[in-house]
């Protein structure tokens, strides 16, 4: 199997595990939607059920894309994209090779050389960066949590150098500090 | 109420009425580009300092501020996919992509003029129907509310890029999302997980922050680029260009105006589903479709021409019943009466110069936005050139300081974090956001009046009314439209 080939099937992979947790939420509100009265349970009960099936549908399509033939309206484009006549001929031919067109594109970085693992583990560090900032603001002042951040995501994720992080960190601080304090008088 | 046309057209002349108009339209600019600001923030911050001064000049602070936030919305909308308030959130969809070609100006150009030009219009038709708007006010009930709900439901179909059963899966997202919180017609709380904060459900403003701001300040940071993908020239010749496509594309800018209108019109509907309206009718009626969502600018000029003649519709049911159409409305009447206004019928009659005022300080502050707006593009449009590494964690602590002002709740920013990680991986896997955002603005008020209608009429409740029946005929015809179009035109390619 090719460098891009192997690619690919890591973004169908990991297509397949989001397909999964959007179906586990939607079965999830589902069943807690009986302990709702009748009525109240009616449109998401309904909803969570439409939205399960559909998703399932989606998850089989992108764990088995030899389905793909035979559920052809889960891979249908929007009514909006029309296609001239040369796709529409492309589209009627039989399945071959082993990369259906409705694969998801495997993101720049990752046809760049990052690996798929790599790219998620970044994602990962900037969502922790994030979850770091609302812990501060919680426990401090915005001033301190929003310099702390810029600083250090500049510094350690974005890895520029010390003097620009510094520099736009105190910058950032100003720009809050005016806009918020000076302008719009909010009491943070 | 015309007689008092030129006394009125002297009171904004007069000083120092165009300094507070200038001020008002600045404040209102400032709130509309930062995200969790907009005009119920603007107007309570000013309310207090309009205690004491002259009526009309209070007026003009007011509706100068109010003017400018829709066109404020949208310059972060265009820039970095950030709409500043949720009316611009559909501006986002083909601003942001002409940004990231380079051509921000363009998009800036355009939304600068059609704001202007939309609100103009929605001023003319507040001007003219004010006198007879009380018979369109009344005649929308339950049912039609519904109607309206689901004709800005039906643009989902239109907007799902790639497959459209990703975008009803998405859809069916942000439906069932929107069914969290307190349900007033059927007396439940639903999935609250004994969180007080959640019974009013999910907030749109720290969910719209972060599936615009976040989740695209997430893929912006890991992709290491800029915003704008084409070399910088340092020219912004584009607002010109994008001045003269609002001309070029008057049909839609018409029929965008009149959407924008009629629905602020309609009390409690809101900016947010005018602008999808707007959206959608234009990417259905258009010939051309495959540009939409990939930087067309017809797709800047119908949301925003819509936003800003909402204004004037809106205006209707507020000045003549006192019924606010939006919470930016609802601030505003409250700073009416604390004027010593009383909105209704009679406002015509006995203060037709303070109505006049009203109008004509709507349509100034307008213009002079969209000039600020026009000259001040140069800079704005420089944003686009810096690298992510830099702009990223501003826009991260920008819009997490968004969703927190708004109430000054962790479980705000908890939320716009949550969303904007929803938002990264449904780009990642082609999911519509789009979809989940019109369905998590119109779930509530089209669930509300589904059992409102089931519990007056049952069923025939929607059928019955003609107002009702005409816009469900209208939305089959726009769902059923651009499939038929694309029958017609591919049985016209298999003859010969």
């Amino acid at each position: 199997m090719s460098n891009t080939d192997k690619k690919k099937k890591a973004v169908r992979t990991d297509a397949v595990l989001f397909d999964l947790i959007i179906l586990i939420f939607f079965l999830l509100l589902s069943l807690l939607s009986f302990s709702y009265n009748p009525r109240a349970r009616s449109i998401p009960l309904g909803l969570g059920i439409l939205g399960s099936v559909m998703t399932l549908m989606q998850l089989m399509v992108d764990a088995f894309p030899g389905l793909r033939p035979k559920l052809r309206f889960v891979t249908a484009t929007g009514l909006l994209a029309t296609e001239d006549k040369a796709q529409r001929k492309d589209r009627r031919k039989p399945e071959s090779g082993s990369t259906p067109a409705a694969d998801p594109t495997p993101p720049e970085s990752v046809r760049n050389g990052t690996s798929i693992g790599r790219e998620w583990w970044r994602v990962l560090r900037v969502i922790l960066w994030l979850a770091g900032f609302i812990v501060l603001l919680g426990f401090t002042n915005y001033l301190i949590a929003v310099g702390a951040f810029i600083v250090l995501v500049t510094r350690l994720e974005a890895r520029q150098s010390w003097k620009k992080a510094i520099l736009l960190g105190v910058c950032t601080n100003l720009g809050f500090f005016i806009l918020f304090e000076v302008l719009l008088k909010v009491q943070l | 109420m015309y007689e008092a046309a030129l006394p009125a057209l002297m009171v904004l002349l007069a000083w120092p009425a165009p300094l507070y108009l200038v001020l008002g339209t600045l404040l209102g600019l400032l709130f509309g580009i930062l995200p969790g600001l907009g005009g119920p923030q603007v107007l309570a911050l000013l309310l207090p300092i309009t205690y004491g001064m002259d009526t009309n000049l209070a007026i003009v602070l007011l509706v100068g501020a109010m003017s400018s936030i829709a066109f404020g919305g949208s310059i972060p909308a265009i820039l970095i996919n950030t709409p500043g308030t949720p009316q611009s959130a559909a501006t986002c969809f083909d601003g942001f992509p002409l940004a990231q070609q380079g051509k921000a100006g363009m998009a800036i150009g355009a939304a600068a003029t059609a704001s202007c030009l939309g609100a103009i219009f929605g001023a003319v038709i507040l001007t003219i129907l004010l006198p007879v708007g009380r018979y369109v006010v009344l005649a929308f009930s339950y049912p039609e509310y519904f109607m309206l709900a689901l004709m800005g439901l039906s643009v989902i179909a239109v907007v799902s890029k790639g497959s459209l059963w990703k975008g009803l899966i998405a859809a069916c997202l942000g439906l069932i999302l929107s069914t969290i919180g307190y349900d007033p017609v059927t007396g439940s709380v639903r999935y609250t997980f004994g969180s007080d904060y959640l019974w009013d459900g999910i907030r749109l403003v720290p969910a719209f922050i972060g599936l615009f701001a976040i989740g695209e300040a997430i893929d912006l940071f890991l992709g290491r680029g800029k915003i704008a993908q084409s070399p910088y020239t340092g020219r912004i010749g584009g607002i010109f260009k994008g001045i003269k496509a609002v001309f070029h594309h008057f049909g839609l800018f018409i029929r965008c105006s009149v959407i924008g209108t009629l629905v602020g019109i309609i009390p409690g509907v809101g900016g947010a589903v005018t602008n999808f309206l707007a959206y959608g009718h234009a990417a259905q009626a258009s010939k051309n479709q495959e540009g939409f969502g990939k930087g067309d600018i017809r797709g800047v000029i119908a949301p925003e021409a819509a936003n800003d003649s909402k204004d004037g519709g809106a205006l209707v049911p507020t000045l003549l019943f006192g019924i606010p159409g939006s919470l930016e409305m609802a601030v505003f009447l409250g700073a009416m009466i604390v004027l010593g206004l009383e909105p209704g019928p009679r406002m015509m009659l006995d203060r037709p110069e303070v109505v006049l005022v009203l109008i004509y300080t709507l349509v100034a502050g307008n213009i002079l936005v969209a000039i600020i707006g026009i000259f001040g593009a140069g800079v704005l449009v420089r944003l686009t050139y810096v690298p992510a590494a830099l702009l990223a964690p501003v826009i991260f602590t920008l819009g997490l300081m968004g969703a927190y002002l708004t109430h000054e709740l962790l479980a705000d920013v908890i939320i716009a974090l949550i969303f904007g990680v929803l938002a990264f991986a449904m780009k990642r896997f082609d999911f519509s956001r789009i979809a989940v955002v019109i369905a998590l603005v119109l779930g509530g008020l089209a669930q509300k009046t589904f059992h409102q209608t089931l519990l007056l009429s049952g069923y025939k409740g929607f059928f019955i009314r003609p107002i009702s029946l005409g816009l469900f005929i209208i939305t089959i015809a726009m769902i059923a439209f651009p499939y038929v179009r694309s029958r017609l035109r591919s049985r016209g390619e298999k003859r010969p």
